[in-house]
């Protein structure tokens, strides 16, 4: 039985009418990188606002170490760190005065706030502009900063709320190699939000797929990808052909067939993993093909298609992925 | 300690923002300093060698015309001052309802009721009120008393310098009278003399001389009076006006950075993180009224320091009372920053201030303001500012006559703070 930093337990934050968070269940182990997959709006700053006691829920419940996050917040804060998705910094204290700032809201003081300031700065490897003002930086380094500041009171749940958003290359592979280094060599626990499936996969032990308000996927990201299967095809066709799409779902090497709207359709193949044809405007219909073998399956479908005289306007083969995963599951991008 | 670490980080922050800084600072000296170099320290007055202006009130007419010696007092006062009489209605346009309707006619009456609110209000150090009788009880040798209205409050000096003026009229008057009443009696003693010597004296005298008629002469006396049942106040010099003026006027854009302040963190997030930690809202407030209140003094401190080094300005008798009126003007300063900050009235802000600084008297006397605007001036604290600063600096006064004015200005402190916390957006 695994020891969890966090459980949340049927969340619910509504604003008037609109449901932001929306019965959501989730527990994040000790020692764990834990990942929110969803796109913008889809309530994973909400989630971790609940969760770090900056508001609390509509109902339902949570507990960081033990602690109830509503009636224990004073000591659940001591235990976090929060990294928010805004540059919370001030832009004309050095980078060593923001970190220094935040962590005497911790209590740390003298020597040891000093030893800890240099420990954070170094670990973001933002020692040498230090003591230069933040609005002299760039925005990769921005973030290395408000990194750093979420680190201050060595943490042992940090929640990091989209730390990679307008970063450059350099600063993006600082920060996944200073969340992994975090996580591998002080066991730091980790809840980490992002839109980017590359990150999720690429960081996370599990990931929590959200979508307005709604967990709807959790697991690990191989087992998440391994349960779709060998990947999606789009076809776009002439016509919304009813008696195509039951052949074609009958094919072996295929698990499912369904006609996808033409908005959907274009925002899925904005990004495709391969583009083997692409996309026209005057598509009618966009036939979502959800294959257990890619290859086996796009055979027989270009089979059948040129047996019943089928045509085929594009075609998009998508590699299996965590962005096609959250296809499969919302009908839509994570970008969108 | 949250606390501490809050007002250091703040007051970094101000410190390092040369827009406010700028805006703080040297706005209020870029116009305190031309002010007070361009103007004498004694007052506004453009024209030094136009004659400073006397209300007269003259009781004593006859068929419309001053009488006789009243007209001889009016003529000697004339070569001194300017003198203000025969008012309208519209000259009483400034004062009470009950001073404009005793000016619906031109008159004595409507003379003297102006001259007192004149002296009450400090715009004139005298007034003359020239009793009914008046030139009747010079030709009778009667006594007569004329009556100086003084403002207690003004240099003393000024005062005396009427004091003498009038005096001077008076005495004039009296001697001329003496000397015609010699006359007469010599006329009577003539009848005594010889015939030869009558005709020769009457002949270089032109004529018959009147009937002797032996009379007593006229003792003119000059009654200083203070104007009863209204507040004295004393009127500041350039400096008294200038230097508090826009010192208060710049005080209260403290409001402005403030709220400024409570905005970046509210923008960048920072506002959100904070509540994060585990520093109370209390903590975070108290910071930020602690940082902006040393900004506030520090900007206070300046502006006298300016005006006592360079211009020789006193600051009264009162330090203390000088310092705790500092803390509550700068207290309702930046509490009403926060309540803006919390109403997220961030635009039009620098126009309100400058125009409620103008009604409150930091430009130039409130006095010089009509009725209306001195009755709602009262609403904003840049009024009790000034009239605190003007109590201690301009009329030497201590603690305990500006203890209303930290009153009101700590209730404004208090009312704004309690909006304040009400109102703001914790969730940014």
């Amino acid at each position: 039985m695994p020891g969890y930093i966090l459980e949340a337990n049927h969340l619910v934050k509504q604003y008037g009418a609109l449901t932001a968070v929306n019965d959501v269940s989730f527990a994040v182990e000790e020692g764990e990188i834990f990942g929110l997959l969803g796109p913008n709006g889809a309530g994973k700053s909400t989630a971790i606002a609940i969760l770090s006691g900056l508001f609390p829920p509509t109902s339902g419940g949570a507990a960081i170490g033990g602690l109830d996050v509503v009636h224990n917040l004073a000591k659940v804060k001591q235990i976090i760190g929060v990294v928010p998705q805004d540059l919370a910094l001030y832009p004309t204290l050095s980078g060593r005065e923001n970190v220094r700032f935040f962590g005497e809201l911790y209590g740390l003081r003298g020597k040891g706030l000093q030893t800890r300031v240099d420990e954070v700065l170094g670990y973001v490897g933002m020692q040498e502009r230090a003591n230069d003002r933040v609005q002299t930086y760039s925005g990769g380094m921005k973030r290395r900063i408000n990194l750093a500041a979420g680190l201050v009171n060595h943490p042992r749940l940090l929640f990091l709320d989209e730390p990679t958003v307008g970063v450059d290359p350099q600063s993006r592979n600082h920060i996944f190699e200073s969340v992994a280094r975090l996580n591998r060599e002080q066991g730091m626990s980790i809840l980490y939000t992002t839109h980017y499936m590359e990150e999720a996969e690429r960081l996370c032990h599990r990931v929590g797929i959200i979508d307005r308000g709604k967990l709807i996927a959790l697991d690990t990201p191989r087992r998440l990808i391994a349960a779709l299967g060998g990947g999606i095809i789009q076809l776009g066709l002439a016509t919304m052909d009813e008696a195509a799409r039951a052949a074609i779902e009958a094919l072996p090497a295929v698990r499912s067939a369904t006609f996808a709207t033409e908005s959907t359709m274009k925002s899925a193949a904005s990004r495709p993993a391969e583009v083997v044809m692409p996309v026209q405007a005057n598509s009618k219909a966009v036939l979502k093909i959800e294959a257990s073998h890619n290859n086996d399956a796009l055979l027989q479908v270009l089979h059948y298609c040129n047996e019943a005289d089928v045509e085929i306007l594009s075609l998009d083969l998508l590699e299996p992925n965590l962005e096609t995963v959250f296809l499969n599951l919302t009908g839509k991008s994570l970008r969108d | 300690m949250h606390i501490l670490a809050v007002w250091l980080k703040d007051l970094k922050l101000l410190l390092r923002d040369r827009g406010e800084m700028a805006s703080l600072f040297l706005m209020p000296l870029a116009f305190i300093l031309p002010i007070c170099l361009a103007f004498p320290a004694n007052g506004y007055n453009l024209t030094e060698d136009r004659k400073p202006g006397l209300p007269v009130a003259n009781f004593d007419v006859t068929g419309g015309q001053p009488g006789e010696h009243a007209q001889t007092l009016l003529d000697s006062l004339a070569e001194s001052y300017t003198l203000e009489h025969n008012l309208t209605r519209a000259d009483a346009a400034a004062f009470s309802a009950e001073v404009q309707a005793i000016c619906a006619t031109t008159g004595p009456s409507c003379d003297e009721v102006t001259a007192r609110a004149r002296v009450a209000l400090d715009w004139r150090t005298a007034a003359v009120v020239i009793p009914a009788g008046f030139s009747n009880a010079i030709d009778a040798g009667e006594s007569i008393s004329v009556t100086l209205l003084y403002n207690p409050s003004r240099n003393s000096a000024e005062r005396q310098l009427v004091e003498g003026v009038l005096t001077g009229g008076a005495m004039r008057v009296s001697i001329e009278q003496q000397l015609l009443n010699g006359l007469e009696q010599f006329g009577d003693l003539l009848d005594l003399a010889p015939e030869e010597i009558q005709t020769n004296i009457r002949a270089s005298n032109g004529g018959d001389a009147p009937p002797a008629a032996p009379t007593l002469a006229p003792a003119i006396a000059v009654v200083s009076v203070q104007p009863g049942a209204v507040r004295i106040t004393t009127q500041p010099n350039t400096l008294q006006q200038t230097i508090p003026g826009y010192t208060v006027m710049f005080i209260y854009f403290l409001i402005g950075t403030v709220v400024a302040s409570v905005q970046l963190e509210r923008n960048t997030g920072v506002l959100r993180r904070l509540l994060v930690t585990p520093m109370s809202k209390s903590a975070l407030l108290a910071g930020k009224i602690l940082s902006a209140l040393v900004i506030g003094v520090l900007q206070v401190a300046a502006m006298f320091a300016v005006g006592a080094i360079f211009f020789g300005l006193t600051l009264g008798n009162a330090p203390g009372a000088l310092v705790v009126l500092t803390i509550a003007v700068v207290l309702s300063a930046v509490c009403i920053g926060l309540a803006a900050a919390a109403y997220r009235i961030e635009r039009g802000l620098t126009i309100m201030l400058i125009v409620g600084a103008l009604i409150a008297g930091c430009a130039f006397p409130a006095d010089w303001l009509p009725p209306f605007l001195r009755t709602i001036n009262i609403a904003l604290p840049q009024t009790w500012a000034m009239q605190g600063y003007q109590d201690l600096i301009t009329r030497g006064m201590g603690f305990g006559a500006v203890l209303p004015e930290i009153g009101v200005l700590l209730g404004f402190a208090a009312i704004f703070f309690g909006l304040a916390v009400r109102k703001f957006d914790w969730e940014g």
